[in-house]
């Protein structure tokens, strides 16, 4: 089967996924306990007052019509209305959207150079005390869940040091130093798992392209041992973190909420989990539809990328 | 919440030494359901937010409780979801995986779509909503957990039979006649196990993290309960002033993990060497 | 699916082009906890959204934090005889932050809206005894009420009726518009909201600092460095176990005031096993609440028998409650029919620390008295469909209300708006009281009939009142002019920064 082929497929593939998973979210959210109009008009609801506000927001029709209502619109372009706030849905999940795209950059940048930065320097390494040292801080780096990672620093940084803002955000007109500094711990807690592993990766395929035949033929032939490394050894070593980079792309998308949460950055994250607590469906349907897009298109890359470096994968892939 | 490989040399020690740990653990966490210094959920007013010290190791919580009592007694539900949560996904994902295998068409499309369509939600957002859903409580969150690491149960196992149904010996059976069910059990089921059992020492891993994330959120076991995520999420609103009760629950669960991690990891230097470097995403 | 390229170029320039500039002067920073759902003054429900409410706009009357209340758009106010007909003379020349002047149309406007049949407001049912409102001319305001109501001008200062401009109702949810002391800004979810000096504002020289902003700042460990930090001026709402560790702290200054706030554990009466008077009975005898006071609030607050709080001239200091006895709770429960004691759910919400930690005490010292509760969590936005009404007990609290008359009736009455939703209990001595108390403007006939609602509740609970929570908050030395307000929103006319 020929690359056009497999890529249809999974194109196809993608589309069915977010098809279903509009249904699944649309479902799930449905059968959420609690009731909007309950949700927005708080401790003050009476029994008249919710179900005219039921009628308003057209809350009786048949779920398939308001299935299609909401799919046909998001289709066009029209978010909906966030029921709590008043206002539409679209700009506020862009703005969070962009806030949460800042953080995974910068994580995302650092567990790509660090990761590969590492995992170089233990391969080069392997053996000494340094190499033993960075296996044992990567154990630890992993074993430690990111909500926890998060309260130590916020200890650490903001109570015990008074050193950096641990938690909230500064628009960038506040200042650039301002800005950053918000950034800072919740792109290091965020990294610190992915770190650890795209480096441990690294290291190992780095360590067996080494040992290969064609590296020590290389030296045999009396080339300089930094061009082998970075000549032969590097690209070859460095198509396998390349791919697990991509998948952790979407690793990084279930760390964000968690990470948002703790930080009290009004990322997306943070915005649907507020969702989820004041009960704002349309939000919250729009915002899980988005994050479920990102994570299938990120999860698309990367087979995409597995398939395109190793074509075994394509042939199973077409029998998937 | 990711594994990484380590050295290959070191093989034994690692399963031994993590072996080791997590039994004490075990051992501790069964003892600690029954006999802990102080009842994990007594109240002393007179003794609140007490450091460390000869009669509280751990300090004590914002009710006077002591805090090493209640990380005792919390240890068996981090376990229980780490090893529940595994169970789950393999009691459900071997079979649909080797069913997927063996019965291509119409029965390989469903399972394997549903599958990309439950990977494709990110998992905390997934245990978020299941939990939403319904009053969360400890074998909720154990379920949620599960059926989030089904899908990759599934996918696995079906990726392994699909290449031992290549193999000779299966050829051979079904030359000879046999059915389905005696195939998948007695050929393929039997071959199929290393890299499960692999696998099922990365999810003990993640079913732990996750199921303390989504406790720490307040979609776990519920209160006087201590399980840690959820100690942790109490004692946030006094970091400052006793920081020990947010630390003494998540430094065992750090713990934890690392003990869960090195048997892991030493179960897959010991049954597949082939699998050091592959991603587990 | 994905958002639209232009969607996201537009929504990013439109960002920028609404970001200010940030005012130059003495901004007061707030630092708050949770984000601000609504803008318009009507549908504020939250305390976050009422320390806002309070700043933008300005209602006929106020009250001041001593509780009395004075006037504030009205000038001066007078009712008839029989309490039915309100007039109100208006301040004339008093402008609103998009430059119109304030006449008596906005008033009746911004009534109308509030009581639109049709329309959103949550509070629309406090005012039902409101029968029609006119505007004889541009300095004066009416109101027909249905019922003879002495309190209308206490209950005029309360959070949602405020008054706003007639030409821009429409857009408070967006731009809203009042005649506060400051004028609103920008504001972005989660992160703040920006208010500037209001330069027009009709008491001359006021207010004194530029600008106010409210901080969004969830983690309390963060909010309190960043006070010490000086990043923050005010920490609103501080939690009471912060406040004894903060008072010795020389750049603060820490109030912790009494307020009419309580909270407790709803006792559904309608419904087994709270519907035997002998079990309501039993669980005020299985705990106490001094105890509870200590426990929840870190000593911070005060035991009480109804919503009318210790620190009132109409609480019943005289009225003997009986002493908690674990022993005694568990005869009554055995007379009621439960001689093996009750085991039944507790109901907390997630992410209201004290109302947890209220549940957690409960759980723990009920068992003396026969009662084995099973804490469950749920998210307070499931309680007002899935709860109140439905579980048999639960915890919850409320807000401070304007008056004796409103923190009561609804809650106590038979039929009452709250009474039909969370407990359903019904009396006639209560019932007599209340009606009698509400048709008097006479302090000392209303004090007689509350101090009787009291004395009829300990013998016949309606519910279980834990406290009178008191209310705290920190302040920076540099910032003077402020007195904590029981009612926890904040006047800042007088604020000024060092």
């Amino acid at each position: 089967m020929g690359m056009a082929a497999f890529l249809l497929r999974r194109l196809l593939g993608l589309v069915g996924v977010l098809l279903g998973m509009s249904l699944l979210i649309f479902g799930i959210v449905h059968i959420l306990p609690g009731n909007v109009a309950y949700a927005i008009l708080g401790e003050f609801a009476t029994p008249a007052a919710v179900a005219q506000l039921e009628a308003k927001l057209g809350l009786n029709d048949p779920l398939p019509v308001q299935y299609w209502r909401w799919l046909s619109a998001m289709l066009q372009g029209d978010f909906g209305t966030s029921i709590v706030m008043q206002r539409p849905a679209g700009p506020l999940i862009a703005e969070a959207l962009g806030r949460s795209a800042s953080l995974a950059v910068f994580a995302f940048s650092l567990v790509a150079m660090g990761g590969i930065g590492l995992g170089l320097y233990a391969a080069t390494h392997r053996g000494r005390t340094s190499d033993k040292v960075l296996t044992l801080v990567q154990f630890l780096l992993i074993a430690v869940p990111e909500f926890f990672w998060a309260i130590l620093a916020v200890l650490v940084f903001a109570s015990w040091l008074n050193l950096l803002p641990a938690t909230g955000y500064a628009p960038l007109s506040d200042g650039v130093a301002k800005w950053a500094s918000h950034l800072v711990l919740p792109v290091l807690v965020l990294a610190f798992g992915l770190v650890a592993h795209v480096s441990r990766l690294t290291r190992s395929s780095m360590i067996e392209v080494l040992d290969s035949r064609y590296v020590l033929a290389a030296r045999a032939r009396g080339l300089a041992e930094r061009k082998v490394l970075w000549r032969h050894a590097l690209p070859n070593a460095l198509l396998p973190a390349i791919t697990v980079l991509a998948i952790d792309a979407g690793l990084l998308i279930g760390g964000i909420v968690v990470v948002e949460t703790v930080f009290a950055y009004p990322g997306l994250g943070r915005l649907l989990v507020y969702a989820i607590e004041r009960h704002d469906l349309p939000l919250l349907q729009v915002g899980m539809m988005v994050v479920t897009a990102i994570y299938a298109l990120a999860n698309f890359v990367a087979e995409l990328l597995y398939a395109v470096l190793n074509p075994r994968i394509r042939v199973a892939g077409a029998t998937a | 919440m990711t594994l990484i490989a380590l050295p290959r040399l070191r093989t034994p020690s690692t399963l031994v030494l993590g072996g080791a740990l997590l039994l004490l653990i075990g051992l501790a966490a069964v003892v600690g359901m029954w006999l802990t210094p102080y009842d994990p959920t007594a109240f002393a007013v007179r003794d609140r937010l007490q450091p460390p010290s000869a009669l509280h190791p751990f300090g004590t919580d914002e009710f006077g409780r002591d805090v090493l009592s209640r990380v005792l007694a919390g240890a068996h539900l981090s376990l229980a979801t780490g090893f529940g949560a595994m169970a789950i996904s393999l009691v459900v994902g071997v079979p649909l995986g080797l069913i997927a295998a063996f019965h291509r068409g119409i029965t390989e499309e469903v399972v394997m779509r549903s599958v990309d369509l439950l990977i494709a939600l990110p998992p905390v957002l997934l245990g978020l909503l299941v939990l939403a859903v319904t009053p969360p409580s400890l074998w909720k969150t154990v379920a949620a957990v599960g059926l989030v690491y089904v899908p990759i149960m599934v996918r696995l196992t079906r990726a392994v039979a699909l290449g031992l149904l290549e193999e000779d010996f299966v050829q051979a059976a079904r030359a000879r006649g046999e059915g389905a069910p005696t195939i998948l059990w007695h050929e393929i089921l039997p071959n199929a196990w290393p890299p499960i059992i692999v696998e099922c020492g990365l999810r003990v891993t993640f079913a732990i993290l996750l199921g303390s994330a989504l406790s720490f959120l307040g979609l776990g076991p519920q209160p006087p309960a201590s399980e840690w995520g959820l100690m942790i999420a109490e004692g946030r609103d006094f970091l400052r002033q006793a920081p020990w009760v947010c630390l003494a629950p998540g430094l065992s669960l750090c713990v934890l993990l690392v003990c869960v991690n090195l048997v892991g990891e030493g179960l897959r230097e010991r049954l597949d060497p082939q699998l050091r470097g592959r991603s587990h995403a | 699916m994905s958002l639209s390229r232009r969607t996201l170029i537009g929504s990013s320039l439109a960002a920028t082009v609404i970001r200010p500039a940030h005012a130059a002067g003495k901004v007061l920073r707030i630092g708050i906890s949770t984000s601000l759902s609504a803008l318009d003054p009507m549908m504020v429900t939250t305390g976050d959204e009422y320390i806002y409410a309070n700043l933008v706009f300005n209602g006929l009357s106020r009250m001041r934090e001593d509780l009395v209340v004075e006037p504030d758009l009205a000038e001066s106010w007078t009712f008839s005889d029989d309490l039915k007909q309100w007039t109100f003379k208006l301040r004339r020349g008093v402008k609103f932050h998009n430059g119109e002047e304030m006449t008596a149309e906005d008033v009746v406007a911004s009534f109308r809206r509030l009581l639109d049949p049709d329309g959103t407001s949550p509070v629309r049912s406090q005012y039902d005894m409101v029968d029609s409102i006119s505007a004889p001319d541009a300095g004066t305001v009416v109101f027909q009420l249905k019922i003879p109501y002495g309190g209308l001008a206490d209950i005029l200062t309360d959070r949602q009726v405020k008054i706003v401009p007639r030409s821009a109702a429409g857009e408070m949810a967006t731009k809203p518009i009042g005649t506060g002391p400051f004028k609103f800004v920008s504001y972005t979810a989660g992160d703040r909201l920006v208010l500037a000096r209001h330069a027009d504002y009709f008491e001359a020289g006021l207010p004194k600092v530029d600008g106010v902003e409210l901080r969004v700042i969830p983690e309390m460990s963060v909010k309190i460095s960043a006070l010490q930090a000086g990043d923050i001026d005010i920490l609103w709402d501080l939690p009471l176990e912060q406040v004894k560790p903060l008072s010795g702290r020389s750049d603060l200054r820490v109030d912790s005031v009494p307020t009419a706030s309580w909270d407790g554990a709803i006792l559904n009466n309608a419904i087994p096993p709270f519907n035997d008077k002998r079990v309501r009975q039993a669980f005020h005898l299985a705990v106490d609440k001094k105890e509870i006071v200590e426990l929840t609030l870190f000593g911070q607050g005060v035991p009480t028998i109804s919503p009318i709080p210790p620190s009132h001239p109409f609480f019943a200091k005289d009225v003997v409650v009986p002493k908690s006895d674990p022993a005694a709770a568990r005869k009554l429960l055995a007379e009621a029919g439960y001689p093996n004691g009750i085991k039944l759910p507790v109901i907390l919400p997630v992410g209201r620390p004290v109302r947890e930690r209220l549940g957690v005490t409960l759980q723990q010292l009920a068992k003396a008295g026969g009662f084995d509760l099973q804490v469950q969590r749920l998210p307070y936005s499931s309680f007002n469909a899935e709860v109140s009404g439905k579980a048999p007990l639960y915890i919850d609290g409320f807000f401070a209300r304007p008056t004796v008359d409103t923190s009561l009736f609804p809650f106590l009455r038979s039929k009452g708006s709250w009474n039909e939703r969370l407990w359903h209990y019904s009396d006639e001595a209560v019932d007599r009281a209340l009606d009698a108390a509400r048709s008097s403007a006479d302090a000392a006939v209303q004090k007689k009939n509350y101090i009787d609602v009291q004395a009829t509740l300990v013998a016949n609970p309606a519910s279980f009142f834990a406290y009178s929570v008191n209310y705290a908050c920190a302040y920076r030395k540099s910032v003077d002019g402020i007195k904590t307000h029981p009612m926890k929103w904040f006047d800042l006319r007088y604020a000024t920064l060092s």
